[in-house]
């Protein structure tokens, strides 16, 4: 095999020099873009923007972490089981990348029509370009028919295919539903200095950016509507179309309603790809219409995919994939992924399942593919290649070794294992280049030389465009996303003007194959798991806000030796030790066993200590980390307050407000502010499906918890004639009961009256009766599974203790316990059969709808031997 | 030419701790068939018995089967059965065996397809110096391929002591090579990183030897358990293999299982479950019997 002498980019050179840089601003054309302090306005507006939305916002503290099923997530201090990983190590809220915040670049790049038409064709050929290859590789290597050389050897040397780690040999010999490999790829490029495009970069396996490109449209144009309406710029919507449509020409022949799937890496869990890459993915998401899952949200059954739903299996026909190949099957690929789909090769290979990409294109992004692609276009396509990166020798030949070997202090060095580091050659010492030559000497095939791609003078950002492909067309968007600076964590929009006398009006295509089917009653199980918890952790933040407002109230207005006296533990009957009690609650509320040695210090404890497992920065962290999990489901109006907490929980540390007690109330009434616009957003603006019902279903679960707590802490042990007035108050205004108690008694407080209010009242809404009653509606609203007792046995139990709290009578309660024998109806024992209930119900919902989120992947056991 | 038939039974055996909801599985159980040998039954039996189940032929033409257990268990039983017939004729010398082990090279580099990779680096054996220095007494310029490889074989059989559990599945090369112990699996990645160290194509052989040798012959290592060897591609595109667990060239009765790069492609059974903390006990029993 000839290996040409590096890839001449002769396109390029020939372009003609001196010609102005494609991605101009046209200036000329009456489009303004913002300069100087109008610019650094529009950046802080956009920073501001984007962690609204609950993107490039940095990480508060993630909560504690996995439950085993034998312990389901309690009741009290619920935590979350599974998911959230210890110690808080991802880096999962926010799209950080590099550690750098992410962060929009106001201005968008604006690329001339005529320089977009020559990227487009290039583009549209490298796909198609791609996807030959990939066919011929993988079709079938021995005796395939319609390349009887093979190409394989003949124009592409064997090591770069079968010896590159990312080839994935157990995608050959069959063939992909919908004959088609490549429906979304993302090419980085460049313009070049003398006109004309370099590619950079090919991204097959889980194309990133495109959900980003989306969002930047959307802020970019809010930011410039005057220069977005006076460029005229191409819109991104019939790309999406085609995207669409690609991905329903996957579904397997037989399918009636076919379903896409877009199955992420997951938050935090990097996969290979960008970390945050679960966020831009939650924006495509919604965007397309599609359910986004994970890896382990799906399972091969009876030969077929299907997603792990609240109320069952349910079939899954395309799985759009952004999970890299060698971890996309744990059975097949790579035993430790947990990313993957156990069994989903093997679905494949059996035509019951799309896969967009591909199983087996990621090898395609190697730069050894890059000197070989010119012949491979003649041969594949009868085109000549249009895009061309830096020139580019791929060791293995004995030309390309001795260029390579000749000036590596001039080339960069790419092994072929992806995974491992790219090396610049001119930041080598003349020992390091000795070195690397000895390496590439010794196993040349491994490696790929390449002219260093920031020559100087580049000073153009490099974009990232996409294009998608379906039976006879390729679509690529207009636009992309442009990396204007030395970090990928800023990005900017790029705009394509219309030709002169284009139309604006370019309306989407509509999708046939996927027909209107409504999905709305089905939500993966573990999405279900995380509106459940994200329902708890609010309600979580709000009542440990509540609690430690109440007591600060009561430490101002008391004189400092009741204070101490209502401090220390309650013993014999002159000592009240209420403060102490109420103190009890804080901490059993936030997690801890340790009272604080003041009421203030445990309540700054509770609102700082991130030790403590449902700290308030723990909760509210659990919280936004949890709404991002699930962005795609939630209304994007939760960001906004949700943002609010995360400043208010930052303001909190500041040196000045530590130590102001007003200051702290005032942050706290802001946060209860906040949490009330949360409880708003999801009332007013979700979807009553079962998403919504369970997240309500854990908002009321863990407010009965809460206030069973609160009220086994403070009047537990205690005689009647030993609850204070004041303690009564203090429990009514932590429980939100002091108005309508007020309204109805226009009384003194009386024991048994607070009660009623606090625990069996339907009509407050706080009160323990309320939230059974609300908790009994969300199960009945759930869709039954096909568990032995099913939803029935789970809405029983709720309905069991609602019952048992109707029973109760106030008088009874009021008696707190009795002295001597232990009497049914006190409130004593009221407290213990409730917490027992709630418990027992907290675990029957997980049982039932997310038990599988708690199961481990394992290996079959140990390998077996070649023993002998 | 008379030919000789073996029956192999290959049982393996996963006891766990607690239940397995569900559990996938990839089988590399099939003998296949070579030059020499014809496979002339074969069953698999999977118990419990799998929902779904499904054969396919890997890159290097091996019979994969994989499949899914969807119900609730706590053992899981595979059971390979296997009638395979072999020449009873003895190694021919070739011509290819004859000429220097330079040509095995310009042949290894000259392959195009799949095989080319049995000529680099796999997921557990890659090329190195020291693999190649071990090697290169056994490689003098010229020598024919037949007394280099068997020369190098015969080192490894001498050099080196099979020593059940002092190396696991993933035991890197250079290990080995440094404690000079091992099994078969161990000495066949040794031979096959030093040979590809040297330029040679080698490909790992998973397989059976005979558990009760003929009258007057010995009981060669390796014959209770699955055994794994190699094949050293020759200077005329053919395959020799090489047994350093034995210290046998061209081994005649050895029944051929699976080709791959190394363990890795062709482990017998591998797979992933789903449960809650459970731990497994594995158990394997293999019996080779003559049947004429």
């Amino acid at each position: 095999m000839n290996q040409p002498a590096g890839s001449e980019p002769a396109a390029l050179r020939t372009a003609g020099a001196g010609g102005s840089n494609a991605w101009t601003p046209r200036a000329g054309d009456g489009v303004v873009l913002p300069t100087g302090d109008e610019l650094e306005r529009l950046r802080t507006l956009a920073r501001r923007r984007l962690r609204s939305r609950g993107v490039g916002t940095p990480d508060l503290p993630l909560g504690p972490t996995r439950r085993s099923p034998e312990a389901p997530g309690g009741a009290g201090t619920g935590t979350r089981p599974g998911t959230v990983g210890p110690g808080g190590a991802p880096a999962g809220t926010s799209l950080l990348e590099g550690g750098t915040e992410r962060t929009l670049e106001p201005r968008p790049v604006i690329v001339d029509p005529g320089a977009w038409a020559v990227l487009e064709a290039g583009v549209a050929q490298r796909l198609r370009l791609l996807e030959a290859v990939a066919d011929a590789v993988y079709r079938s290597s021995p005796g395939d028919r319609r390349h009887p050389d093979g190409v394989v050897g003949r124009l592409l040397p064997p090591e770069i295919v079968y010896a590159n780690p990312t080839f994935v040999a157990p995608a050959v010999g069959w063939e992909p539903t919908g004959d088609r490999r490549i429906v979304l790829a993302g090419f980085d490029v460049r313009a070049a200095p003398g006109g004309g495009w370099h590619l950079l970069a090919d991204h097959l396996a889980a194309p990133a950016g495109l959900g980003r490109a989306l969002e930047n449209r959307e802020l970019t144009t809010e930011l410039l509507p005057a220069a977005y309406q006076q460029a005229r710029v191409r819109r991104q919507s019939p790309f999406l179309a085609t995207l669409r449509q690609a991905l329903a020409e996957l579904t397997p022949p037989d399918a009636a309603e076919p379903r896409v799937l877009m199955v992420s890496p997951g938050r935090g869990r990097a996969g290979g790809t960008d970390a945050g890459i679960h966020a831009e993915l939650g924006e495509l998401a919604r965007t397309l219409g599609f359910t986004m899952a994970e890896g382990s949200d799906l399972a091969f059954r009876r030969g077929q995919v299907y997603l792990r739903a609240l109320a069952g299996l349910e079939p899954v026909h395309v799985v759009f994939r952004f999970v890299r190949d060698r971890l996309a099957d744990p059975l097949e690929l790579t035993a430790w992924s947990t990313v993957g789909i156990a069994g989903l090769v093997a679905a494949a290979r059996r035509g019951a399942v799309g896969i967009a990409n591909g199983l087996g294109v990621e090898w395609l992004e190697t730069p050894a593919l890059a000197p070989f692609l010119p012949a491979l276009s003649e041969a594949l396509l009868g085109e000549e290649l249009q895009l061309h990166g830096p020139r580019t020798w791929w060791c293995g030949t004995p030309e390309g070794l001795q260029e390579a070997t000749g000036r590596l202090d001039a080339l960069v060095v790419a092994p072929l294992d992806p995974d491992l580091a790219t090396i610049d050659g001119r930041l080598l010492d003349a020992a390091g280049l000795d070195d690397l030559r000895r390496r590439i000497t010794a196993r040349p095939w491994r490696w790929t030389a390449r002219e260093p791609a920031d020559e100087p003078g580049a000073s153009s950002p490099t974009l990232r465009v996409f294009a998608t492909a379906r039976r006879d067309t390729v679509a690529v968007l207009p636009g992309g996303c442009a990396f204007p600076g030395p970090t990928p964590a800023v990005t900017a929009d790029v705009w394509v003007p219309l030709p002169p006398g284009g139309r604006v009006a370019e309306l989407p295509l509509r999708v046939s194959g996927l027909g209107q089917v409504d999905f709305s009653e089905s939500l993966p199980s573990r999405s279900g798991e995380a509106l459940f918890w994200l329902g708890r952790y609010a309600e979580q933040a709000e009542n440990t806000l509540r609690l430690a407002r109440t007591v600060l109230d009561v430490v101002e207005r008391q004189p400092l030796e009741e204070l101490t006296r209502n401090l220390s533990p309650a013993s014999g009957p002159a000592a009240h030790g209420w403060l102490h009690d109420l103190v009890e609650a804080v901490d059993r509320l936030t997690g801890s066993t340790l009272s604080g040695a003041t009421a203030t210090e445990a309540v700054a404890a509770a609102l700082s200590d991130e030790d403590r497992s449902a700290s308030l920065p723990r909760t509210i962290g659990n919280l936004i980390a949890t709404a991002s999990s699930v962005r795609e489901l939630v209304s994007p109006e939760l960001w906004q307050p949700l943002e609010r907490l995360r400043e208010s929980m930052a303001h909190l540390d500041d040196p000045g407000v530590v130590d102001d007690l007003a200051a702290v109330r005032d942050e706290l009434d802001r946060m209860l502010g906040s949490l009330a616009a949360v409880s708003g957003v999801v009332w007013e603006s979700m979807v009553r499906g079962p998403g919504w019902h369970l997240l309500d279903a854990g908002r009321r679960l863990e407010r009965a918890a809460a206030l069973v707590t609160l009220l086994d802490a403070t009047l537990g042990g205690r005689r009647p004639r030993d609850v204070d007035d004041e303690l009564l108050e203090a429990l009514l205004v932590a429980g939100v009961s002091l108005i309508a108690y007020r309204r109805r008694h226009r009384s003194d407080l009386e024991l048994d009256a607070v009660l009623a209010i606090l625990v069996l009242d339907p009509s407050n809404p706080r009160s323990v009766r309320a939230s059974l009653a609300a908790l009994v509606h969300d199960l009945a609203q759930l869709p039954t599974t096909s568990r032995p007792g099913g939803r029935d046995a789970t809405l029983g139990r709720a309905r069991e203790a609602l019952a048992y709290v109707d029973r109760l009578d106030p008088r009874t309660l009021a008696r707190l316990a009795s002295s001597t024998e232990r009497e049914a109806g006190t409130l004593e024992t009221a407290l213990g059969r409730l917490h027992t209930s709630i418990e027992q119900l907290s675990g029957a919902i997980g049982d039932e709808y997310f038990r599988h989120v708690w199961v481990a992947q394992l290996p079959t056991g140990t390998l077996p031997r070649n023993g002998g | 030419m008379t030919a000789v038939r073996y029956r192999v039974t290959h049982q393996t055996r996963y006891a766990y701790t607690g239940e397995v909801g569900l559990g996938y599985n990839r089988a590399v159980l099939r003998p296949r068939d070579t030059g020499r040998q014809k496979v002339t039954a074969f069953a698999l039996d999977i118990d419990p018995a799998p929902d779904h189940r499904h054969d396919h032929v890997d890159l290097y033409g091996n019979t994969i089967t994989v499949f899914s257990i969807e119900q609730s268990h706590k053992t899981l039983t595979v059971t390979a059965n296997s009638e395979v017939e072999l020449p009873a004729d003895d190694p021919q010398l070739t011509l290819a065996g004859l000429a220097p082990w330079e040509e095995a090279v310009t042949a290894a580099a000259a392959l195009t397809g799949p095989e080319r990779a049995f000529a680099l680096d796999s997921p557990l054996v890659g090329a190195s110096e020291e693999l190649a220095a071990y090697a290169r007494p056994s490689f003098p310029p010229g020598r024919s391929t037949y007394d280099a490889v068997g020369d190098l074989t015969a080192r490894i059989f001498e050099e080196f002591e099979y020593r059940p559990g002092s190396t696991s599945v993933t035991t890197p090369t250079h290990e080995v090579l440094a404690s000079r112990a091992g099994v078969c699996q161990d000495f066949a990645h040794l031979q096959i990183g030093c040979l590809r160290s040297l330029g040679l194509a080698a490909r790992y052989v998973s397989g059976y030897l005979e558990t009760q040798p003929p009258p007057g012959q010995p009981k060669l290592v390796g014959a209770d358990a699955s055994h794994a060897w190699l094949s050293v591609l020759l200077g005329d595109g053919t395959w020799l293999d090489l047994d350093p667990t034995n210290g046998l060239v061209d081994p005649t009765s050895h029944v051929t299982v699976a080709y791959g790069r190394d363990y890795a492609d062709v482990a017998p059974l591998s797979g992933v479950i789903f449960a809650g903390a459970v731990t497994s006990t594995l158990s394997v029993a293999v019996d080779v019997l003559r049947l004429s």
